[in-house]
């Protein structure tokens, strides 16, 4: 008979996106306290091995991912035509994250640029969605993140992300990068 | 901001999003002058910007209003600073916009933005399994390293040279240059050599309007993922063509 944890371990594989606690809890019939128990120790077993693999909080969810040092070699076997995000994607994705639900012209209120294109190219990718519209003049759309958005950046929840103030302090902006 | 007026029409409407902005832009200016976000620094600026916008109206630039605007704002600040302290009689007409407050604001997301590109992300340095064999849903992802704005200084610095201000007396007969045969020009550089220097590109003879063309082809590589550039300074650009699978 397999144990509590080899069953958890399964439903966290074969789950095309973050399983959350919840669902295991609720398939496997057991309290979420104790399911919570097993699946951290899972969590650390799989850590504990130091293997090419582990499992991560993501999205409020369990996902199966790999370390970081394997990155290269497995960007070489994908050998995909990468997907480029631009500094302006970025900007417009950290506004609507802590903003949100957003409409486009406050985005563009603090950008000071019009934001169509990008915030199209975000909604493409669905990073971010529409939600519905702002009961004002001409009913613009408001924007969210997804949780797509949430496992792109590996973030477990949107208030993982630092606070916006935390960013006053800084006395200049880092430097670009610019190295190849 | 007298030079001759090029013939706008040879270049289309560009759509130059892969800029940040004018805020960027001005934030871009004041950390290269080592200056805080302060009203006196927006002052000390204001000319490079204004620099900086002159040459993006030669491009027919899709968001040049958003520019102008942060310039008209600029001067108000600036003629402002030039009046007398004590002659408040008649003040320049106040603003809705506060510049100073709106970059602050503006830099703390442009911070996050930096934020989350250091963060894991799914697709670049961590993968989860594809679900189905082929990775036909698998994305890489690659952020943007490359800072826009030291191109476009390069391209500034270089049309001021006095070879491209002096205005010629005789209107010449307008060179036909093909933005196909100019684009197939510079993609023959990058397949016999690997990098190429800004000056084996914008070399010396380039007529004002082939400048401005070749850098548009240029900003077209580069949105799409064909080439890329280095460089520490404006004075040093390199361009490399980026590898494709497939190709």
């Amino acid at each position: 008979m397999p144990s509590l944890k080899r069953k958890i371990e399964a439903l966290i594989f074969i789950s095309e996106v973050p399983i959350a606690l919840e669902e295991i809890a609720s398939f496997l019939s057991i309290d979420i306290n104790e399911c919570k128990k097993v699946t951290d120790e899972l969590i650390n077993d799989w850590e504990g091995m130091s293997l090419s693999i582990k499992i991560e909080q993501i999205g409020g969810g369990y996902q199966f991912r790999t370390e970081e040092s394997y990155k290269d070699l497995l960007t070489e076997f994908i050998n995909k035509k990468p997907f480029k995000l631009s500094r302006a994607a970025l900007e417009v994705l950290g506004i609507v994250a802590k903003k949100q639900p957003v409409t486009k012209i406050e985005i563009e209120k603090i950008r000071g640029v019009d934001s169509t294109g990008v915030t199209n190219v975000l909604l493409e990718r669905g990073l971010i969605q529409i939600v519905g519209e702002k009961e004002v003049p001409g009913r613009p759309y408001l924007y969210t993140t997804t949780n797509e958005f949430l496992e792109t950046f590996s973030l477990n929840d949107i208030a993982d992300l630092p606070d916006i103030e935390e960013f006053d302090d800084y006395d200049s902006i880092a430097p670009k990068d610019n190295e190849s | 901001m007298e030079h001759a007026q090029p013939n706008m029409k040879i270049f289309d409407n560009v759509k130059l999003d892969i800029f940040e902005g004018p805020l960027d832009l001005l934030l871009t200016l004041i950390r290269e002058k080592d200056l805080d976000i302060y009203e006196l620094s927006l002052s000390q600026v204001t000319e490079q910007y204004l620099e900086y916008v002159e040459l993006l109206r030669e491009f027919d630039f899709d968001n040049i209003g958003d520019y102008m605007v942060i310039a008209a704002e600029l001067g108000r600040i600036k003629s402002r600073s030039l009046l007398p302290e004590e002659d408040d009689e008649e003040p320049i007409e106040e603003s809705d916009m506060n510049l100073v407050e709106m970059l602050r604001d503006y830099k703390k997301y442009r911070l996050l933005s930096e934020n989350l590109n250091e963060r894991m992300i799914l697709g670049r340095d961590t993968f989860k399994r594809s679900f189905d064999n082929s990775f036909e849903t698998e994305v890489i992802w690659e952020l943007q390293k490359t800072d826009m704005w030291k191109l476009v200084t390069a391209v500034k610095n270089l049309l001021q040279l006095q070879r491209y201000k002096e205005i010629p007396d005789i209107e010449f007969k307008q060179e036909f240059i093909s933005r196909d045969q100019r684009r197939k020009e510079i993609e023959s550089l990058f397949q016999t050599k690997g990098n190429i220097r800004f000056n084996q590109i914008f070399v010396k003879n380039l007529s004002r309007d082939n400048v401005i063309l070749s850098f548009l082809i240029i900003l077209d590589m580069i949105r799409e993922s064909i080439l890329d550039f280095v460089g520490n300074d404006e004075k040093n650009l390199e361009f490399f063509a980026k590898e494709r699978s497939g190709a």
